[in-house]
């Protein structure tokens, strides 16, 4: 599967920012789901077909935490790379969040650039797993 | 209150004096006394000694008169015989008759054979007798000796006249003490035969009491003694309650004496009454054997009787003198004293009463007349005493009573203070409480501030994190290109956007170090890599505006115990608010050194500086400064205020010194730990 028809799942309460990632993320040619609320990202995630997620912490229903480690314990989204791109970035809620399965910690505001480096790296290595297991598999 | 009844242990005047001066005078004056007594005494007993001395030539005398009148009596006889006057010896018995001292004599021829005798019986002649007979004879002059016979040999010649020697009352004791004789033997020679030989005359001395009678009338009292062998024989000595002691021993000491051949003085007690003063001394015979003594004495009972007398004399003057000096004493010390006493009953009676009153004023009038400067002094310091003590009780009444009146007022004033005071309690309490209710708020607030804080600059985030996104995203062309001018604008939107955005965060890290919630993590590193890390953080900025960096690394700078991240904050941000007040073409230069347990990293720029005002306050949160030129640059932010607590967080210092227009001197210093 090329990288530059990845799905990426952005769970953003905030309606701007949602916009911003969606265009970022567009430009960069992933294809993009969004989400307002951790509930409605957990179902999402688990039904449809998503390689990567960007998260926020602060989100109606249930917080990023809780999504993260739902996502962790459910088989089908254990092994897809998390992102949190949020406002509370002290070193506690950064701690807390990897403890719940996430990969990468970014703040708001977010550098675009950065998030795009990080988003294709992250990419490319799970596509580089999945390659090795295809390879062994046969 | 006073004790009155105290123990009379101290003394009074009267009795210091007695004690002090008129006892010892007492003893002096007996003391004199008996002194001037000895010494009479021993003046008398010289006398006394005088006397018998006296009286014992007397007795001598007297005992020597028998041996003159009996030889001058014979020699006489010899003499008529020799001249023929008296015919024949023959003769003789009738002329040697009437010689009443002759108690007994013989007539012997030239070898001592007795011719004629006294003696009843004709026995011969004693031995010693016989001796002296042929001495005086053969010699042809008297002899003169004292023998001792026994009584058998003198009743042998003459048993009245050995009647005679027997001395009466020696009784039991002892009948060998012989008979005292005194013995004249004469030479004769007659005239018509030739016939030679002696004519001897003896007197017996027992119970003779010539001697004595002679001294008992030159001297009065006295008494006179024959002894043989310590055995009185002769002699006038008697007692009242014993008529003689003649036929009783002499005392031992007196014995032992005379055996010695020596004069005996002493004193010698007869029974248990007299005393006498005795001289004696002892009669030897032809040999010159010690065979008896001769005493004479004085009772000294007379002289005893006057040393008791005196002795009661004595103790009575002493008596008398000392009674008489109690008296004169007791009398001239009352007079003392009395003065004394009475001032002191004035000044019980005074302590005693509640008050000084006109009475005592009276008693002092009363007072005993003074005997003494002292006294009168004393009276006059207690009268003048009291008239003061009067007038100040009298001042201290009147007080008293001002006081009274006044001390109502003050109870009344006092009362009105209790109940403001009690009011003003109230209101303290009051406001008290309302100032803990308004500390409490303030408290509350306080937190509350922080917290609000904290949560809206997390809210300021997100839409700054849409602001600078877009931003970015418009000038990074994913919008398509944007015209030059577009560009640029958008560009300022994003300056200004992250600057807001470092407000945000400074403002965030000031409120938790504000609540302690922000915690170090310490890690040992090396000042230099921060140093560098952070310039590589503003070199970019330095390039656009052409100031020059310069750095004076100190090689070999001790490691320290910091948080990096924070402390790279604290020298980004003096690093970037000196690029930001530095002019183009300025310079900057980074200096770290260490000192004594510190390492100093020293920021200096070019630039336009602070004025000495201000300098004050550069650390202070929301300070803004008046010089126009700050306000260009955005002033200073919170930039130097987060970096003074996070430095003063590691326990080091900041420290900020300029000139206006010639730069600016930052100054970090960190301990080594």
């Amino acid at each position: 599967m090329e990288s530059r028809n990845a799905t990426i799942l952005v769970v953003e309460d905030d309606r701007h920012s949602a916009t911003l990632l969606t265009d970022l993320l567009t430009a960069h040619g992933y294809r993009v789901l969004c989400e307002a609320s951790g509930l409605a990202a957990v179902e999402r995630a688990r039904e449809a077909v998503v390689d990567l997620v960007i998260l926020d912490l602060r989100l109606p229903e249930q917080n990023g935490f809780v999504v993260a480690e739902t996502m962790r314990r459910n088989p089908a989204t254990i092994g897809l790379p998390i992102i949190v791109v949020s406002a509370y970035n002290d070193r506690q809620n950064r701690l807390r969040a990897y403890r719940s399965g996430v990969n990468v910690v970014l703040s708001k505001p977010v550098d675009t650039a950065e998030l795009a480096l990080i988003v294709g790296n992250l990419l490319s290595l799970v596509q580089n797993q999945q390659d090795r297991r295809l390879r062994s598999g046969d | 209150m006073f004790r009155r009844k105290r123990p009379r242990e101290l003394s009074s005047i009267q009795q210091l004096w007695l004690t002090s001066f008129s006892l010892p005078l007492v003893l002096l004056f007996i003391l004199f006394i008996t002194f001037v007594t000895v010494i009479m005494f021993r003046r008398a007993d010289r006398n006394i000694a005088n006397l018998l001395g006296r009286a014992q030539t007397i007795a001598w005398t007297e005992y020597d008169r028998f041996f003159s009148r009996g030889t001058s009596s014979l020699t006489l006889l010899a003499t008529s015989l020799g001249k023929g006057v008296v015919s024949d010896y023959r003769a003789l018995p009738t002329v040697l008759t009437e010689y009443p001292i002759m108690d007994l004599w013989f007539i012997t021829d030239s070898r001592g054979r007795v011719l004629l005798s006294s003696a009843e019986n004709q026995a011969p002649l004693l031995d010693s007798l016989t001796e002296s007979t042929r001495a005086a004879w053969q010699e042809g002059k008297t002899f003169n000796s004292t023998e001792v016979v026994t009584l058998d040999l003198l009743r042998s010649y003459n048993p009245l006249l050995a009647e005679r020697a027997v001395v009466e009352q020696v009784g039991e004791l002892s009948r060998s003490y012989g008979a005292l004789i005194q013995v004249v033997a004469v030479p004769y020679r007659q005239g018509s035969d030739g016939t030679s030989g002696a004519i001897v005359g003896v007197h017996l001395l027992n119970n003779d009491n010539s001697i004595a009678a002679q001294i008992a009338a030159k001297i009065p009292d006295s008494f006179s003694t024959l002894s043989v062998g310590g055995i009185r024989v002769a002699g006038n000595l008697s007692s009242p309650h014993v008529p003689t002691y003649v036929g009783q021993q002499q005392t031992p000491d007196l014995i032992s004496t005379i055996q010695q051949g020596k004069r005996f003085y002493g004193r010698v007690r007869l029974g248990n009454e007299l005393d006498h003063l005795v001289v004696s001394d002892p009669i030897r015979d032809s040999n010159g054997r010690v065979i008896g003594a001769i005493t004479t004495g004085h009772p000294s009972d007379g002289l005893a009787s006057l040393k008791e007398d005196t002795v009661v004399y004595i103790i009575l003057s002493a008596l008398l003198c000392w009674s008489a000096v109690f008296v004169v004493s007791s009398l001239a010390s009352r007079r003392w004293a009395d003065p004394i006493s009475a001032l002191a009953k004035l000044a019980r009676q005074i302590y005693e009463a509640d008050d000084v009153s006109p009475q005592h004023l009276t008693l002092l009038k009363g007072l005993p007349p003074a005997m003494t400067r002292e006294i009168e002094n004393l009276q006059l310091c207690v009268s003048r005493m009291t008239i003061s003590l009067f007038e100040k009780n009298e001042e201290a009444q009147r007080l008293v009573k001002e006081l009274g009146v006044e001390r109502n007022e003050l109870e009344r004033l006092a009362q009105q203070l209790q109940e403001a005071n009690a009011t003003l309690e109230a209101r303290v309490e009051e406001k008290t409480m309302e100032l803990r209710n308004a500390m409490l708020d303030l408290v509350a607030s306080n937190n509350l501030k922080s917290k609000l804080l904290a949560n809206t600059s997390h809210e300021l985030r997100t839409p700054l994190n849409s602001i600078i996104g877009f931003s970015e995203m418009l000038t990074g062309g994913f919008y398509g290109e944007l015209p030059g001018p577009q560009r640029d604008r958008v560009q300022i939107i994003a300056e200004n956007a992250r600057y807001l955005l470092k407000l945000i965060n400074d403002l965030l890290d000031v409120s938790m170090v504000e609540q302690g919630k922000l915690t170090l993590e310490l890690q040992v590193v090396d000042l230099t890599d921060l140093v560098t890390s952070a310039l590589q953080l503003i070199r970019h900025d330095c390039d656009m505006n052409q100031i020059q960096i310069t750095t004076e690394l100190e090689p070999d700078l001790p490691a320290v115990s910091v948080d990096p991240t924070r402390i790279k904050q604290v020298l980004y941000n003096v690093l970037s608010n000196a690029v930001k007040f530095t002019e183009r073409d300025g310079e900057i230069t980074v200096q770290t050194m260490a000192s004594a347990g510190e390492v100093t990293v020293v920021v200096r720029d070019t630039g336009i500086g602070v004025n000495e005002r201000d300098q004050l306050y550069v650390f202070d949160e929301f300070y803004q400064a008046e010089n126009t030129s700050y306000r260009k640059q955005a002033g200073f932010g919170l930039g130097l205020p987060l970096s003074k607590k996070l430095v003063e967080l590691h326990g080091g210092r900041i420290g900020l010194k300029s000139i206006l227009g010639k730069g600016t001197t930052i100054t970090v210093t960190i301990p080594i730990k």
